[in-house]
């Protein structure tokens, strides 16, 4: 974000280039790399792909750098089970800036895991964080099951397969096994 | 019409390409096809109005039809005809809910509103056109102000207590009301208060209702008193309360009850198996042929992917109208479970293993080897379509064997020498020109459901309906005349009486009746032959599967309940009621793994209905195509390819090898299938045909089959059918 603020469209694109390049240059020498000596591992290009796409996206450098030491005020309010750490700024930011989560991994991390006692904080609907104000479980609360896709999954979600270890099953009919002797 | 016969018969050689190509020759040449065309649409409507050509003015218009003029166009419609009949024969579209050609008119949806104008001026309210009957000097007005207000109002009220739940409402796409509300309804509301909410009814596990979005068109409730016969549907309440339903908590005990989704023009009573399944746009329609009885209901299957997912009627007059039967059209789900997808041979241990195709054929052949032509026996199954049966016979009659049979025939059809020995003679649509019907041992409720709402229409007409054999409910009053022949004048005088006066009487026949008991049958008729109308034959043989008639026009005889000892190789093309004693090798071709799969030594797979160009021929003798929907699952093929295959291993390679030249085969052995889809012409009765015999004074002429729901291989794997069968039973 902060490239783009500064370089504007025509630098993002000029970065843009230059990452393509270098992961193509990467990947021809790793693959001759590869053909003499087999016991170097190959770097999974598919994973820095995924970090330039990442570090482009303005996720990183957002939520590792921009967000906690570019404000030198940013106050850590307190971390979740899910290990989402929570930070806010009182002043000198835009309202609806001022409170943020960083997730414990940031190349795989879901905003439904904020779990619903920071969810009220975070999104302003109440300014009690649990770790300042205890938080009085209602009465209806039942188990979160959307974060880890414990929750309903359609037929052939890419998610059920992740979660379960397998495809979903074509076949339309039932065949018939023969009655075994 | 003879071009039109040539152009069908185009079709049935080339296909749709041929007939788009002749189509476009026959437009290339303007001198000729103006006139063809005006022809061919002279032919196609049937309707028995029809629209007078201004050119034509010494036409003379006959004397049962009168004229009116519908915005201005004049039309000639029948004498007593309605106001809507008459906009339907001017093209003039009308909207409906409540109106249905096949059912009385209630005339309670208002929606088909109309001016209508005489010589004293316009209506003075617009009219509900299909309750009203057209009067002489009327003329009808739809497209005025007046009208196009009357009808939006109308969609208002209707829309009132009409949920919008169309997103999650499975007549979405195909709904009446909300086609209807494209032209009528408006953009937004004026209800502000609470919609009305009505209870779900249990209709079985067939139906599936959602009674809040009902309109009260009472279709459903018409259709189960007049033509399923059963009161269980009704209106209770009044006004704004009232409701449709079963009076007390029951299913409705029809066999016919799947048309009511079809009559119901909103979503409330829809198809319970295959809710939530698709749109109707996602689906593939096909014209198939029905092969759940021997009626050859004509079907539209439609299919998305691999899957059939729904089967609905196809309109045909001369076989079953509007209707098809509930297995007809809910036993598609059979045809996903216990399939035979590839082949499979007894290795060690003699259990079926899954093996290659040559495998399968080559085993085939190894034990034919050595074994004579009287040694071998072939039968036919209940769903054989005719290109397998030929098929079958063809190569049977290669390697030496007579013994070609097909189950379920039936006893009382010895010999299919003379074709009016056993079919349907007076044609199904002749049902309605009879003035007797006598049954003799037979049930048209669970053999043949829409051929039974037939007869109940002639019932209600008047005509006296006798029955011979079990007392069983029908749906409509019968005059039980005893268990069995001989059949006694003195039983009841009244029907004797319509029986000797009867010109056009019609005795439909079982066709697991004894031979004796047909000719007890036939000296009937011998004593009444000068009252009987030239060219009418009274005997009527209701059968019970689809490939019955087809086998016997194709030579088969009727099959045993058991293949007899000695037989050392036994071909069941879908046999599954055929006891097989040890000792012989059995080869099945079929489709599902039932009776007939479990004594096989070999498996070929082979395609069910829907998934083969098949021909079948109907009770009555009339062939009619299905066509296929969808693929044969795994490695199956269609029945006759394997056999063709199996006859080339066998090394009496059969002289056909596609689908045209299986076809000429057929037309060779049977000129009824060069006339597809036409019944025969009606026979003249001949006489006593049968031989006479002693009926035991104690038996009781019953149908063979037990429980409607469940009668070939396809329905008995239908989880559908098994609900029903069950739901019958805890009734």
């Amino acid at each position: 974000m902060a490239l783009w603020r500064e370089t504007g469209k025509a630098g993002l694109a000029l970065c843009a280039r230059l990452a393509a390049r270098s992961g193509l240059r990467a990947s021809v020498a790793s693959s001759q790399q590869h053909q003499q000596r087999d016991f170097v591992k190959l770097p999974d290009l598919s994973q820095a792909a995924n970090a330039i796409g990442t570090f482009l996206d303005g996720k990183v450098m957002e939520a590792k750098y921009i967000h906690p030491y570019m404000f030198k005020q940013a106050e850590f309010v307190g971390e979740d089970y899910n290990g989402n750490k929570y930070y806010e700024i009182k002043k000198g930011v835009l309202y609806g800036r001022h409170r943020w989560f960083v997730p414990p991994d940031i190349f795989e991390y879901s905003p439904a895991s904020v779990p619903p006692e920071w969810h009220g904080w975070l999104h302003n609907i109440n300014n009690d964080a649990p770790s300042r104000v205890k938080f009085i479980e209602p009465s209806y609360k039942t188990e979160a099951t959307t974060y880890k896709y414990l929750g309903y999954q359609p037929k052939g979600s890419y998610r059920k397969k992740l979660e379960f270890g397998r495809k979903r099953n074509w076949k339309k009919y039932q065949a018939w096994t023969p009655p075994s002797a | 019409m003879e071009s039109s016969r040539a152009l069908a018969r185009l079709w049935r050689l080339t296909g749709p390409t041929g007939l788009t190509q002749a189509r476009a020759m026959l437009l290339g040449r303007p001198c000729w096809s103006q006139q063809q065309t005006q022809q061919q649409h002279n032919s196609f409507s049937s309707s028995s109005s029809s629209v007078p050509e201004e050119s034509d003015e010494e036409k003379k218009m006959p004397d049962h039809m009168m004229s009116t003029i519908v915005n201005g166009k004049e039309v000639w419609v029948p004498k007593g005809s309605s106001v809507m009949q008459a906009c339907d024969a001017a093209g003039v579209d009308i909207p409906r809910f409540c109106y249905h050609p096949k059912l009385s008119v209630a005339g309670n949806c208002r929606m088909c509103l109309v001016d209508l104008e005489n010589e004293r001026g316009m209506s003075p309210k617009p009219v509900a056109s299909c309750a009203m009957p057209l009067a002489p000097g009327t003329t009808i007005l739809t497209d005025t102000d007046r009208v196009k207000k009357a009808r939006e109002g109308v969609m208002e009220f209707l829309l009132l207590n009409h949920p919008l739940d169309c997103p999650i409402c499975d007549q979405g796409g195909e709904c009446d009301l909300q086609d209807q509300a494209m032209h009528y309804g408006s953009d937004r509301g004026r209800f502000v208060g609470q919609k009305r909410t009505v209870v779900d009814k249990n209709l079985g596990p067939l139906v599936k209702t959602v009674m809040t979005r009902c309109i009260h068109c009472t279709r459903c409730v018409r259709y189960a008193k007049e033509v399923a016969g059963v009161e269980d549907l009704g209106v209770t309440g009044r006004g704004g309360a009232s409701e449709i339903g079963t009076y007390v908590n029951k299913l409705m005990e029809s066999e016919l009850s799947g048309n009511v989704i079809d009559l119901c023009p909103v979503g409330a009573l829809t198809s319970k198996p295959y809710a939530f399944t698709a749109r109707q746009w996602e689906l593939k329609p096909t014209e198939s042929v029905d092969v759940s009885d021997a009626l050859g209901c004509n079907i539209r299957v439609d299919s998305r992917g691999t899957e059939v997912l729904r089967i609905l009627p196809r309109n045909n007059e001369e076989v079953n109208e509007d209707w098809i039967s509930d297995k007809a059209r809910f036993q598609y789900d059979g045809l996903q479970r216990q399939r035979l997808n590839v082949p499979m041979a007894k290795g060690a241990g003699s259990v079926l293993k899954p093996v290659k195709w040559e495998e399968a054929l080559t085993a085939v052949a190894e034990a034919a080897e050595g074994v004579s032509g009287e040694d071998m026996a072939a039968y036919g199954g209940k769903l054989a379509d005719c290109e397998s049966l030929i098929a079958l016979k063809d190569l049977a009659n290669r390697l030496g064997c007579e013994t070609v049979q097909c189950e379920d025939v039936g006893q009382g059809v010895p010999d299919a020498d003379l074709r009016s020995t056993y079919l349907f003679n007076p044609t199904l649509s002749g049902v309605d020109a009879a003035d007797v019907i006598l049954m003799v041992g037979t049930n048209p409720r669970v053999e043949a459901p829409v051929l039974n709402a037939r007869i109940r229409k002639a019932q209600l007409e008047g005509v006296p309906i006798g029955m011979l054999g079990e007392d069983v409910d029908l749906t409509y009053p019968t005059t039980h005349l005893g268990g069995a022949p001989p059949l006694s004048a003195k039983k009841n005088a009244d029907f004797s009486l319509a029986l000797d006066q009867a010109r056009r009487p019609l005795v439909l026949v079982g066709a697991n009746c004894d031979p004796a008991v047909m000719a007890e049958v036939e000296e009937l008729f011998e004593k009444r032959r000068e009252t009987i109308e030239d060219g009418w034959n009274p005997i009527s043989v209701l059968h019970q599967s689809a490939s019955t008639v087809g086998a016997l026009d194709l030579g088969y005889g009727a099959a045993p309940k058991a293949v007899p000892e000695g037989k050392k190789l036994v071909f069941l093309l879908g046999a599954d009621e055929i006891d097989v004693p040890e000792g012989a090798f059995v080869v099945y071709i079929g489709h599902h793994g039932d009776k007939g799969a479990c004594r096989a030594d070999v498996v070929l797979p082979a395609a069910a209905f829907t998934e083969k160009h098949a021909t079948y021929v109907n009770t009555e003798g009339r062939p009619q195509h299905a066509r296929r929907a969808i693929a044969p699952p795994g490695e199956a093929r269609d029945d006759w390819k394997i056999l063709r295959a199996l006859s080339e291993v066998m090394g009496h390679a059969l002289p056909y090898d596609d689908l045209r030249g299986v076809r000429s085969r057929l037309c060779e052995v049977s000129p009824t299938f060069e006339r597809i889809d036409e019944a025969p012409q009606k026979a003249t009765y001949l006489g006593p045909k049968h031989k006479k015999g002693k009926v035991g004074a104690k038996t009781v002429l019953r149908t063979t089959i037990e429980n409607f729901y469940q009668t070939d291989v396809i329905s008995r794997a239908s989880l559908a059918m098994a609900k029903a069968t069950q739901a019958r039973a805890n009734q």
